[in-house]
């Protein structure tokens, strides 16, 4: 099977994976990035959410051969430090609890504010409604969304 | 009954202040030097020469804060400023830390007494040494922020210079605890420790844990009341990157390990494909309980209309509810639930001939070495059991059937395997969260206020069930 070059986080990165290979699981196997998660697996959590050039999109619905050279960025590549706005915003408001649904929460988040820089709570909640927090930290999450934006503008 | 609590206090290797605590909670203050043998000890607390706090988090965090809240109560009592302090995550390790589970809302209450003495003995123990090198009292000493000062003379120094010394002295009879009116941290708004590892995707969970030359296994268990009568396994076999089929046999108590097929492959990807592809036969288990929740449901709303057994009664009920100017009536009910955490069941595990090292997501760590050593035959003290953040615990994680799981195929394949329950697995085959029905009725006086509260609640008994000798399979 011919060797896959994927751009993820700045980097190029060959794989040799099946072009049907969910971009989740190249991503937290055969590239060592465990910050993407595994939720469902079906797109129904949100806790895969990564950015596919800029876009959110859910990376265990996403094969390889949807990827191709288009620029990946995963949690591990949002910024190099964890000072992005967002990744600030959340600590700050100590958003967290388990965690576990915080990097698809996270970048949701992130590309939410590129489109819309001041987003209202009913715009939170429509682009954020597909990351489920079973810990229940909505309340925080949307705090921070408006921090960071705040901050930004 | 509550035990007595000791502590022990010692130099660490790079001369530093160790202090030690058994938990959970003390009878009033009482301090010995020297715990008798076998006394569990916890509650690690390390001061550096140069300072710094090092605190051993010994409970799984889960999301309800326990890496960050136990360290708070322990600085607090110790004074030190909390940018001083960094968090450890301990191993299972219950000769030092005792018990190390995280559930029934207890981690507070259990550790909060422990806590308060250790921080309290070490900040007494730096006070004592500073008043010997001044040659005051110590009660004319206070502390603030890491350092001991005499207030008489100006005189200030800092934790880390007094280590040494403090490491040396007898553990003090009395250690007083600080007046809570005076609390800096507690009361406080702390940001979660490990949260710049969560937002930038460090921190790790059961699922990241990593060995080298590991295997993924995918589990596929029978449906409710049902085995497995035959297995197809030739199209799950030929998925690349899969490698074996391993099927786990159950053990006596579904509490701890229930029959599955394990898919075993080099890629998690792999083994949930493998996993999808089996063809298992299975067959009704003759006799077995049914579980109806309909027929729950409705035994246990008729079970609320009846007197049922007195868990509380004050006052006379009857007669506040005859004279009430008005009643209100409510039933509420919950269903047999999933946990659903957003991190399914999972387990790395590397079986040894002579020993075995577990990496995962758990709330009893205890019970995971012991069920790991009963299914792998290896002794207790050869299990090692590595604590990861966990997603999210619910009480489905104080089981530890995923452990068994890993460790069982584990020693089937020789080498390190994680063990990965799909989400279709973990809704489907999870141990459901107990199902009730609570009827509440209230009586109001003619001002509206409650002058008296009824309320019947039904739900099948999980103790009762765990304690039974022949639990249904």
């Amino acid at each position: 099977m011919p060797p896959l070059v994927l751009n993820v986080n700045g980097s190029r990165r060959r794989l040799s994976l099946p072009a049907d290979t969910p971009l989740l699981w190249a991503l937290r196997d055969a590239l060592g990035l465990t910050g993407t998660k595994y939720g469902c697996g079906a797109g129904l959590c949100g806790a895969c959410t990564v950015h596919l050039d800029g876009q959110p999109v859910r990376a265990c619905l996403t094969p390889l051969s949807a990827v191709g050279a288009k620029p990946v960025t995963t949690i591990e590549g949002l910024s190099r430090d964890g000072s992005h706005p967002v990744q600030r915003a959340w600590i700050a408001e100590d958003v967290a609890q388990c965690g576990y649904c915080q990097a698809g929460q996270i970048m949701a988040a992130a590309a939410l504010l590129r489109t819309t820089p001041r987003p209202s709570d009913a715009q939170i909640d429509d682009a954020l409604s597909g990351n489920l927090c079973r810990c229940g930290t909505y309340q925080r999450i949307r705090a921070a969304v408006h921090r960071a934006a705040g901050e930004t503008t | 009954m509550r035990r007595r609590e000791f502590v022990q206090v010692g130099a660490s290797a790079a001369g530093g202040l160790l202090v030690t605590v058994s938990l959970p909670a003390a009878v009033g203050s009482a301090l010995a030097v020297v715990p008798p043998p076998g006394t569990a000890l916890g509650a690690f607390l390390e001061i550096a020469a140069d300072g710094g706090v090092t605190i051993t988090a010994k409970n799984p965090e889960t999301g309800q804060g326990m890496k960050t809240s136990l360290p708070i109560i322990l600085a607090e009592e110790l004074d030190v400023p909390w940018e001083r302090v960094r968090v450890v995550q301990a191993d299972l390790d219950e000769s030092r830390f005792g018990d190390q589970f995280s559930g029934g809302s207890t981690g507070i209450s259990d550790n909060w007494e422990g806590l308060r003495t250790a921080g309290a003995v070490a900040r007494r123990m730096l006070v004592e040494a500073a008043a010997a090198r001044w040659g005051v009292a110590p009660a004319d000493c206070s502390t603030a922020a890491g350092a001991v000062l005499h207030a008489g003379t100006g005189r200030r120094l800092e934790y880390g210079a007094l280590v040494a010394e403090a490491a040396r002295r007898p553990v003090p009879a009395e250690a007083p605890r600080k007046d809570p009116a005076s609390y800096r941290l507690i009361g406080t708004r702390v940001s979660g420790v490990e949260n710049p590892g969560i937002v930038t995707g460090r921190a790790r969970y059961g699922l990241d844990a990593r060995a080298p030359g590991m295997l993924y296994a995918c589990i596929l268990h029978p449906p409710f009341g049902h085995r497995l009568a035959e297995l197809n396994a030739t199209r799950a076999e030929r998925v690349p990157g899969v490698r074996r089929i391993v099927r786990i046999e159950p053990q006596a108590s579904p509490l701890h390990l229930r029959q599955g097929v394990a898919v075993v492959a080099d890629s998690t990807w792999a083994a949930m494909q493998g996993q999808r592809a089996l063809e298992p036969r299975w067959e009704a288990i003759a006799d077995h309980p049914v579980i109806d929740s309909a027929a729950l449901r409705a035994s246990m709303l008729s079970a609320v209309e009846h007197p049922g057994e007195p868990i509380r009664s004050d006052g006379d009920v009857a007669a506040a509810f005859a004279g009430a100017a008005r009643t209100i009536e409510a039933t509420y009910e919950v269903p047999l639930l999933a946990h659903a955490p957003m991190e399914p069941m999972n387990c790395l595990a590397d079986v040894r001939a002579d020993r075995a090292e577990v990496w995962g997501p758990m709330q009893n760590p205890g019970g995971v070495q012991g069920l790991v050593a009963r299914v792998t035959g290896l002794d207790r003290a050869a299990v090692k059991v590595h604590l990861t953040r966990v997603g999210g615990g619910f009480g489905r994680r104080l089981l530890s059937d995923y452990a068994a799981e890993a460790a069982t195929v584990s020693k089937a394949v020789g080498r390190p395997v994680q063990v990965v329950w799909t989400r279709e697995e973990d809704l489907r085959q999870d141990y459901y969260r107990p199902c009730g029905v609570h009827r509440l009725r209230a009586a109001l006086d003619a001002d509206g206020r409650v002058i008296a509260w009824d309320q019947h609640l039904a739900n099948p008994s999980r103790a009762a069930y765990a304690l039974s000798k022949d639990p249904p399979v």
